[in-house]
């Protein structure tokens, strides 16, 4: 197991497969038990610890052994008794509706109820997924509805043809880890009636972010969640006024703020409507910190676009139509100044994006941009996935820099 | 004795010296509560001047205010007594209005439209709960003190960790003593 090497005079030992398995063991067992962490890493809560097998090797005392022996820390931010970061099943059956019920009588009556047709046991019930209410069959056919059955944390699913009423977390991953050093982005849902459509959608979201170049390193600094709450409407109206001006349609923002930190942990959000507030071709709208998102958008670069706004807090690309007021501020991926032609960079991106050039039109008209097209030009014809490199580096590495 | 015995032996110690010290240890943690929230609501004036409207503790989860905010912004700090910083972030002060994204062609000047800025009018927090916490320390973008919020008072009422005991979740001061049902065994 360890043996001494006396040559080595510095102090080392040689670890075996044995002893390596050994101490592999301790230390899951300390970590599963959540009594090492006081001692080997800062108090951070943990959820689902996994911990790197110690190899066999040569150890030098007093200096760190490769792999570490670190842990490995993921948090899930729900409070649900199983929330490991599992992606719900593609397709959940939607919500059946309560039919009426008309007290016939079993054999044991006392202990089922009847629905419609179906005679279900004491226990069982359905599930309303639109307000997360569940009638449950109290025996003696007698079927009570209780809200919130499931629990802070969780919701009830329906399911189809089977009257078992089963729970699941309300925030459901749909990117990253589930650890808590990443980003936390937790996608709303307004008027939709079931889980599985609301799912379905996020889902070409995650496919719309993963279409951008956005890339493996980036897109793994955050956690995309889900929030399975269908209750919950975030839409104020049309045409709403605000300083100098008026926006097409507004939501509630401290509401779906809110709702986004304290429900998943959120540090930012989206608001996904299905399409019963929809205004003329506008996908989508932002504002720091949050946007909302219009469903018949999604098989366009719309949710990337919006989070270009949101999260990294890029500017739009298309014109606007007039020239730039005095006092107007070029944003991370605008210049205010040109360069001597189209292909050379404009001089904020010189040095250190020297393959850009400078394109008149950036937002205003007398502003430049780096690149023909990229996702923060406009739609429609010819848009496209790509953040061109100043909105990576400058927007998108530097929001995130904090994150792991 | 064999050297497998006095080598299992040590190993014994060592796991039981462990789970002692580890258990007193989690009780002298800094570290906040988990799935607990401090919750503030701040006013704030077209003059960025702010004031408090709420405060509470709440059983909610919270945002890590590690995104950098590349517009208007305040500084958050939590500190204990003795100004030991327990987090430190950023949270936005202004609504920064974008321009819709439109789908198909339009015509340039369909919407002219530009960016517009303007303060928020309430800022929500939901910040992590720190038992040791004596004070929430707000900053403009220049470190200049905006506002300050005293929040040792604030107290978990006495059953609250109790009821934490059981979400599931292995709380950072829970082990597998003090809430078995959340922390026992879960190997990977």
């Amino acid at each position: 197991m360890l043996a001494k090497k006396n040559y080595l005079r510095h102090k080392s030992f040689v670890l075996d497969e044995v002893g390596a398995t050994l101490i592999t063991t301790i230390f899951t067992f300390l970590a599963a038990t959540n009594l090492v962490i006081p001692l080997f890493t800062p108090p951070t809560t943990d959820q689902t610890v996994s911990y790197e097998s110690i190899t066999p090797g040569r150890y030098l005392i007093c200096s760190m052994p490769t792999p570490t022996p670190t842990l490995i820390v993921t948090i899930i931010p729900t409070f649900t008794p199983t929330p490991t970061p599992t992606l719900l099943p593609t397709e959940i059956p939607s919500s059946t509706p309560i039919p009426s019920i008309t007290p016939t009588p079993t054999v044991s009556l006392a202990e089922t109820c009847q629905v419609g047709a179906n005679t279900i046991k004491k226990g069982e019930g359905l599930c309303d997924e639109k307000s997360n209410t569940v009638t449950v069959c109290e025996g003696n056919n007698q079927m009570v509805q209780k809200q919130n059955f499931c629990g802070q944390g969780q919701v009830c699913l329906s399911q189809a043809g089977n009257f078992q009423i089963k729970c699941n977390a309300a925030c459901q991953l749909k990117l990253g880890t589930g650890a808590r050093t990443k980003a936390d982005l937790v996608v709303l849902a307004e008027d939709f009636n079931s889980y599985s459509d609301f799912l379905r959608n996020v889902d070409k979201e995650v496919a719309a972010l993963n279409q951008t170049n956005l890339g493996a390193a980036r897109l793994g600094k955050i956690n995309l969640w889900a929030l399975l709450d269908l209750n919950q409407t975030y839409f104020l109206g049309y045409n709403c006024p605000i300083t100098g001006g008026s926006v097409v349609a507004c939501w509630d923002h401290i509401k779906a703020i809110t709702t986004a930190m304290s429900s998943c942990g959120g540090d930012t959000y989206s608001i996904l409507n299905n399409d019963t507030h929809r205004v003329g071709s506008v996908g989508g709208i932002a504002i720091w910190g949050g946007n909302y998102l219009f469903k018949f958008a999604l098989d366009f670069p719309t949710f990337p676009h919006e989070l270009g706004h949101s999260m990294a807090g890029l500017v739009d690309e298309y014109s606007f139509g007039i020239a730039a007021p005095s006092g107007a501020i070029a944003g991370i991926n605008c210049s205010e100044k040109a360069s001597q032609s189209e292909t050379t960079p404009c001089p904020k991106w010189a040095t250190r994006f020297p393959s850009v050039g400078c394109y008149k039109r950036c937002g205003y008209t007398n502003f430049y941009r780096p690149t023909i097209r990229s996702i923060m030009d406009r739609g429609g014809t010819g848009a496209v996935y790509d953040f061109n490199e100043p909105s990576l580096v400058d927007g998108w590495d530097d929001i995130l820099k904090y994150f792991q | 004795m064999s050297k497998l015995k006095i080598f299992l032996l040590i190993i014994g110690v060592f796991v039981i010296t462990v789970l002692f010290f580890s258990y007193f240890l989690t009780k002298k943690d800094e570290g906040p509560i988990e799935g607990m929230a401090l919750s503030i609501v701040l006013r704030q004036s077209p003059e960025y001047k702010l004031s408090l409207k709420s405060i509470d503790i709440k059983q909610a989860l919270t945002s890590d205010y590690q995104l950098n905010v590349p517009f208007g912004y305040y500084n958050l700090k939590i500190l204990t007594e003795k100004e030991k910083l327990l987090l430190a972030g950023k949270v936005a002060k202004d609504k920064v209005n974008f321009p819709p994204y439109t789908i198909g062609d339009l015509v340039e000047e369909e919407l002219p439209v530009n960016i517009i800025v303007e303060p928020l009018n309430e800022i929500v927090l939901y910040l992590p709960f720190f038992p040791k916490a004596k004070k929430v320390v707000i900053t403009d973008e220049n470190g200049i003190k905006k506002f300050e919020i005293e929040t040792a008072r604030l107290q978990l009422a006495k059953n609250v960790l109790i009821k934490l005991c059981g979400n599931g979740i292995c709380d950072f001061n829970e082990n597998l003593f003090a809430c078995f049902k959340d922390c026992r065994f879960k190997f990977k």
